[in-house]
């Protein structure tokens, strides 16, 4: 029973601790205190925390880029300093750290390389991943020259490389205008249907909220809280009501009625939209227009 | 076993990629070519002295734009790639840390052997130019001038046109451009007439300039050890610190107690630079004979090896 939950675990961190120290061996931060975290396979995990909180260092560990002062680490059943279990891990860094003397083909090729995909397979994938993240237009192009935006849809490209089994995303939608933002997540959240996993690092909340199945808050490196998010948001004496509007009468009539029942008058708001929901109708409309005019102009006719 | 070695390719490409896209490997290259060819030019102007001066000279400039280059290389694709960053998603790939540090003293190998071609074909032109009896030599100085503008025009158009890389075909015809102008003069004289290809060109200096480009070998193992903890003028300064001490390694030696054990460690610590220096050797007439060769290219293997077992433990536990 036992083996069995351990096998749904993609990561297992018990009491996983990060000392830095200085050049004498001295203790310098305490970057991540006893923090014990597990992902499911199939799930996307949220690691939220305000700058400083431990949520990289977590990353890195994952990783094997940093080494644990004390705990225990497995990713996928294995050491994370293990080279074969990186075969099974995308992994998109805060920062776009790429070769900025290269062009976006130039270093999804180079990554196809290090993942050792060769020939015609190694090329639809590339061609398939800048296609996905809409960077077709633009391959031929130095990565140095690119906004943050682009630079971030090549990191993004490059973790999905190797079609991994385990996903590591920090600040995923950093620096991505909102209708790319929606892209990415509406990605991730097919990507999570197709039953990869996913950690993510992020600081935009509503993001976390829009995809994440669970998350974990950090502060100060250690565990704040976790759960669901479903769990974690519901509130449960309170309850919201949603309806066509009615006229004021039979407002009233409602409203009379729930406040004789619990005692407090119903507060009573229109529903509103989010700017984000605003803004990429807006936008998305305007493309299209712009995309129709210029379809039918003589120009393009000619 | 087949992804290791395309690990390994793509790694050292990517390297080497980058390293001749640097516009600063052209400065050094161009720099380098300069000093090689036009300071005997003057020496030997001012001095009326033959073509030894123009040997040592190149040969001694060799040895100092190496050590800039090896520095300034080890860093760009080492220290550089763990302070942007671009080693965090390179190591969350399956890739060994022992591959990406060979593949990288291979991608800085690389880069050395070919300054250390410019640098020989350099030397030659240097020699070939160096005025005999206060006379210059007209011909080959109209088509030195004419060097930097078939090697850049080419370049330059093509990157306007096509967006290819400036530095990459500057280099490439630079070096074409030397490679041309030394078989166009290793046909005449210094007065213009027809000679036997080669007869007016001092060829043992290509097996001289060699010889130092396997010391090189050596500095550039050591930049490349550095260069996972150090930035690059530090690297630089030790190297450059590292060579003067291998230089006067024998004399450094006898002034220790005989069996000491600082003896004993300096002579094993020190890289015998000593070995590499051809220029005595070329300057009595001889030749650079095969047996010195092979012997300093094990000399230089061993130590090289020894350097990267400590490069490696050192850059092994780095956490990034």
């Amino acid at each position: 029973m036992k083996d069995e939950g351990i096998s749904e675990f993609v990561i297992e961190a018990r009491n996983l601790t990060k000392v830095f120290r200085d050049f004498w061996g001295r203790p310098t931060v305490k970057a991540v205190n006893n923090v014990t975290l597990d992902v499911r396979r199939g799930e996307i995990f949220g690691l939220l925390g305000p700058n400083g909180s431990g949520k990289s260092t977590t990353i890195k560990m994952i990783l094997g880029l940093l080494h644990p002062t004390s705990g225990h680490l497995a990713v996928l059943g294995q050491s994370p300093r293990s080279v074969s279990v990186k075969s099974r891990i995308g992994f998109m860094p805060e920062e776009s750290y790429l070769y900025k003397y290269l062009t976006a083909e130039e270093i999804l090729n180079f990554y196809a390389n290090l993942y050792g995909l060769s020939g015609q397979h190694k090329t639809e994938r590339v061609d398939a991943l800048i296609g996905q993240v809409g960077l077709t237009h633009a391959r031929h192009r130095r990565v140095g020259e690119f906004s943050k935006g682009m630079a971030r849809r090549v990191g993004l490209a490059q973790a999905l490389l190797n079609d991994p089994d385990l996903i590591l995303l920090d600040e995923p939608t950093s620096g991505l205008d909102p209708i790319a933002c929606r892209e990415v997540k509406d990605l991730l959240l097919a990507l999570a249907r197709q039953g990869k996993t996913i950690l993510i690092c992020s600081h935009h909340l509503s993001d976390m909220q829009d995809i994440c199945n669970r998350v974990a808050i950090l502060l100060q490196g250690e565990v704040c809280a976790s759960g669901s998010v479903q769990d974690l948001l519901t509130t449960p004496d309170t309850l919201k009501l949603t309806l066509q509007a009615p006229s004021q009468t039979t407002l009233n009539t409602i409203l009379d009625m729930l406040e004789r029942e619990t005692g407090i008058r119903p507060q009573v708001d229109h529903t509103g939209r989010t700017l984000e929901s605003v803004f990429i109708e807006t936008v998305s409309q305007r493309r299209s227009d712009s995309t129709h005019k210029s379809s039918c102009s003589p120009e393009k006719s000619v | 076993m087949r992804v290791c070695f395309r690990q390994f390719f793509s790694l050292t490409g990517l390297a080497v990629t980058e390293l001749f896209r640097q516009p600063a490997f052209l400065l050094v290259i161009l720099s380098s070519t300069a000093c090689t060819i036009l300071v005997p030019l003057a020496i030997s102007h001012q001095l009326g002295q033959q073509g030894h001066l123009a040997l040592d000279s190149s040969l001694a400039f060799e040895f100092m734009f190496g050590i800039v280059l090896a520095g300034y290389a080890a860093c760009a694709t080492l220290h550089n790639e763990c302070r942007s960053g671009t080693i965090l998603i390179v190591f969350s790939k399956p890739v060994s840390r022992l591959m990406f540090f060979l593949a990288k003293y291979m991608a800085v190998s690389i880069l050395l052997a070919f300054f250390v071609f410019c640098s020989g074909v350099a030397s030659l032109l240097a020699e070939r130019l160096t005025p005999r009896n206060f006379e210059f030599d007209a011909l080959g100085l109209r088509l030195l001038l004419a060097v930097p503008l078939v090697a850049f025009i080419p370049a330059a158009v093509l990157n306007y046109f096509t967006r290819r890389s400036f530095v990459f075909y500057a280099l490439l015809g630079f070096v074409l451009a030397l490679i041309g102008m030394v078989i166009a003069l290793g046909m005449v004289n210094g007065e213009g007439a027809r000679v036997a290809f080669g007869s007016q060109i001092d060829w043992r200096i290509l097996p001289a300039c060699a010889l130092e480009g396997i010391a090189l070998l050596i500095l550039s193992a050591i930049a490349l050890s550095l260069a996972s903890r150090l930035p690059t003028p530090t690297t630089i300064a030790v190297l450059a610190v590292v060579l003067f001490a291998g230089l006067i390694s024998d004399h450094l030696i006898t002034l220790l107690p005989q069996s000491g054990t600082v003896r004993f460690g300096l002579q094993m610590l020190l890289p015998d630079i000593q070995a590499f220096w051809p220029a005595d050797r070329l300057a009595s007439g001889g030749i650079l004979s095969l047996s010195v060769m092979a012997h300093a290219t094990a000399y230089a293997a061993a130590y090289t090896s020894g350097v990267l077992c400590i490069g490696y433990a050192s850059f092994r536990n780095r956490q990034f």
